[in-house]
């Protein structure tokens, strides 16, 4: 199938698989200035919890190279630069402009920018050399990538022999009235939320229908497991809303 | 870190307690400048606590606004402290010790006068909390609260001490669990007491021995050559 005919889901829609990566950009360009507070209403302040516990397992050692990939505003490459030290280097990545406007910005507040840089990338074709980091974040974006398996492999090119990757991202909940709760906090609030915050239902409609078509944590660690990591393992969090995969290329 | 550590689940309710730790030490940080300048020197430097009692260990980057605390961390912390929670605390924040309440040994390796600098901080810090209620309570109310705090942790830090006094006392002299000072004195005494009447008369066995050969080969026999010792 060409990539013209081809089509992937944005949320509960099937679109042309060119279109959803402009359509997931226009959705972050409508929230960058306040997906932190959004960030905070939405997940009643646990996503730092999660972040914390996926710095926590990312075992970053000073003159370690660290790629935070749809970093976005930038909280994890905060942590990474202080972790890494003087002798160590962060790269904060990007698909959208907009986000990354935010990130460098508090990356520069927070005295980070001495080995911190912010770079717009795709996370299906990376642009850095092989064996590149000694670990790889990538917390709430991989959602977002139309190409999951593409991404996966340019990941596990970049990393040096030994290093980690690890992804945080919605996942399914292991309980079914967890599930049913979620679900409907997901889809009655949120979208409340987004429009009394940002002016935006649409794009936190978007948020609860993308969770939905995310693969499972077993279909994940079954991508990874294909791209080539290894000891793949997978933490679930908050019952499974949330999982947190790791694997190393070794 | 071992392989089986890093296979761990994080701990959620660990994770969320370790950050408001972290939020409060913070807190008390901004309120104290003087003490957050000084710490801010250390910045990226780590400490690693470890806990014997619950077995737990703690991670403390010094970052230039104050601490981040981790439950594991890869990076070699550039001082390790190791013991009970009580012997710890003793040790980290200057606590009066007391023979068998708290004030036990505590491993330390690495840098010694970075733990001290940490302690003498520690022991430094003067929380502000005016300059904290203030944002909520306003100015007023807030003073009223500071001088009400202040009093209230000067009451708590007072009975700390007198309740581990007295615990000292029951332990040491009560409840016969660990001897009393005048106890080990006697027993030191008793035991330097014994030393000497043991080398006294290891000297006298000496002595003997050196004049046994002139008896010896004045005796015809002696009863281990006869072969005949009874027991």
């Amino acid at each position: 199938m060409s990539d013209d005919s081809k089509v992937t889901h944005f949320g509960y829609q099937q679109v042309p698989w060119q279109e959803k990566q402009q359509k997931v950009a226009g959705v972050f360009r409508s929230v960058a200035g306040k997906y932190d507070v959004m960030n905070d209403l939405i997940s009643m302040g646990s996503h730092r919890i999660l972040k914390r516990m996926t710095i926590e397992l990312a075992g970053i050692r000073p003159g370690h190279k660290v790629l935070d990939l749809a970093g976005g505003t930038g909280d994890l490459a905060i942590k990474f630069s202080r972790l890494v030290g003087e002798t160590g280097q962060v790269v904060l990545a990007d698909i959208n402009d907009a986000m990354l406007d935010v990130g460098r910005d508090r990356l520069f507040d927070a005295g980070c920018s001495h080995n911190t840089q912010v770079t717009q990338v795709n996370g299906e074709c990376l642009p850095f050399e092989d064996n590149s980091f000694h670990c790889i974040t990538i917390a709430f974006g991989l959602r977002n990538i139309t190409d999951k398996d593409a991404a996966l492999r340019s990941m596990l090119r970049v990393l040096k022999p030994g290093g980690r990757l690890l992804v945080l991202e919605f996942s399914t909940p292991t309980n079914k009235h967890l599930a049913k709760a979620y679900d409907a906090y997901s889809f009655a609030v949120w979208p409340k939320l987004g429009k009394l915050i940002v002016n935006d239902a649409d794009s936190y409609q978007y948020l609860a229908e993308s969770i939905r078509m995310h693969p499972d944590q077993d279909t994940l660690q079954g991508m990874m497991d294909t791209a080539g990591f290894a000891r793949t393992e997978y933490f679930n969090m908050i019952g499974g809303i949330v999982a947190l995969h790791r694997g190393f290329k070794f | 870190m071992s392989l089986k550590d890093q296979s761990r689940s994080p701990g959620l309710l660990s994770t969320t307690a370790l950050a408001t730790v972290e939020r409060a030490i913070n807190t008390a940080l901004r309120s104290d400048p003087a003490s957050a300048d000084r710490l801010a020197v250390h910045a990226g430097r780590l400490i690693a606590i470890e806990v014997t009692l619950p077995p737990m260990a703690i991670y403390g980057l010094i970052v230039e606004d104050g601490v981040e605390l981790y439950h594991r961390s890869d990076a070699t912390p550039d001082v390790a402290v190791k013991g009970s929670p009580m012997d710890l605390a003793s040790l980290l924040l200057n606590w009066k010790t007391r023979p068998g309440v708290i004030g036990g040994p505590v491993d330390i390796t690495g840098n010694r006068d970075f733990l001290q600098e940490l302690q003498q901080i520690a022991n430094d810090l003067q929380i502000d909390w005016g300059a904290i209620l203030e944002p909520v309570t306003g100015s007023e109310l807030a003073q009223q609260l500071d001088y009400s705090a202040r009093r209230l942790f000067g009451w708590a830090k007072q009975a700390a001490t007198r309740l581990t006094e007295q615990l000292g006392d029951y332990v040491g002299n009560e409840s016969g669990l660990i001897p009393s000072r005048r106890d080990v004195y006697e027993f030191g005494q008793d035991v330097d007491e014994l030393r000497m009447d043991v080398d006294r008369l290891d000297a006298r066995i000496q002595r003997l021995k050196t004049r046994a050969p002139s008896t010896s080969s004045s005796s015809p026999s002696s009863p281990q050559d006869s072969g005949s010792a009874t027991h």
